[in-house]
């Protein structure tokens, strides 16, 4: 018997398709993932003569984030009433910002070795990414003035053929230490774990450890960028 | 799920006094009022691409720009980036224009 489409869509999502950029198809009920479909392909099709993707690169955009809005009603397990809000106590200009973000970088010779893994490739990454949410991450420091060939990116939950590409895309070192020169302030730190990860653990003990490591370092404010 | 363990980060920060800012792409502004980040940019662009498209510096930097100026913002602030997501030109293709007609 031959696949169902159901299967078909489903396979991009960690399956035998695997396509990160693509793994929403799974989240999508069957008729709008064939809407997508047709409606990319017409958009393919019309990008032959003229050279211009940008209908395919909007047509994506705006249904991955169809694919990954939540129904309205539907169960949430993290959905809060209201939240902290602390106030920036200093001017910019003089002020110790760090960046966190969870794109999955490290530096070259510091791999992290996740799930106790050495030399752990993308693909392996993408494969073990059930593994990745059963435990808490690891936060990887890394140089502000890292040069790109200094540094890696490995994380199973997006496609990161942009981030090697250029990794401001995802860790923008370039501009925070533009901006630092600009504005005035000091970089007080550059981290980056992999965001697909325990969140009870990452509540309970990997959060309130980052805070400490952070207060220790008398950061005034945070820049972060999930990814 | 990085989307909510940044949120669950921020969260920590915030309650403990380091007020933070920070850049989510529109797939996942859900997840900004479902965990009440305080401060965040709101970028039209796809997943896996918060700040921009690959060698396009001049974004990335308006997008963090944004983002640091939020942190004056003492209750907190969400803003919207405008769009489109366009990756600049390669070299040696600028000045094509295919969608004109031939002569």
């Amino acid at each position: 018997m031959g696949e169902s489409f159901e299967a078909f869509k489903d396979s991009f999502s960690y399956g035998s398709r695997t396509d990160l950029t693509f793994k929403f198809l799974k989240a999508l009920p069957e008729d709008d993932a064939a809407e997508f479909l047709r409606l990319l392909l017409e958009a393919v099709g019309g990008s032959i003569d003229t050279g211009a993707v940008d209908d395919v690169i909007d047509l994506v955009i705006d249904w991955q984030a169809k694919a990954y809005r939540p129904d309205p009603g539907a169960a949430r397990t993290w959905v809060y009433d209201a939240g902290p809000v602390a106030a920036l106590q200093r001017p910019i200009a003089g002020a110790r910002v760090a960046m966190i973000t969870s794109s999955g970088h490290h530096m070259s010779g510091a791999d992290p070795n996740p799930l106790d893994t050495q030399g752990m490739t993308q693909e392996q990454a993408v494969e073990r990414i059930s593994e990745f949410l059963r435990h808490a991450p690891q936060l990887a420091e890394l140089e502000p003035d890292a040069a790109p060939d200094e540094l890696e990116v490995r994380h199973g939950g997006y496609d990161v053929r942009s981030s090697r590409l250029d990794h401001n895309v995802t860790l923008p070192l370039a501009p925070l230490r533009h901006l630092a020169d600009e504005l005035g302030f000091d970089i007080a730190g550059v981290f980056s774990f992999v965001g697909a990860a325990a969140q009870k653990r990452v509540i309970k003990e990997s959060a309130p450890e980052w805070r400490r490591e952070l207060q220790e370092r008398a950061v005034d404010a945070v820049v972060l960028v999930p990814v | 799920m990085c989307h909510v363990s940044v949120g669950h980060v921020i969260r920590e920060l915030e309650s403990n006094g380091i007020p933070t800012t920070s850049i989510y792409v529109r797939a996942f502004a859900h997840v900004v009022e479902e965990l009440k980040v305080p401060r965040a940019v709101i970028t039209p662009h796809p997943m896996g691409r918060p700040m921009g498209p690959p060698r396009d510096g001049d974004t990335h930097q308006e997008v963090l720009r944004q983002a640091l100026a939020l942190l004056e913002e003492p209750e907190g602030r969400i803003v919207e980036y405008p769009g489109p997501y366009r990756p600049p030109v390669p070299p040696g293709r600028a000045g094509r224009d295919a969608t004109e007609p031939a002569s």
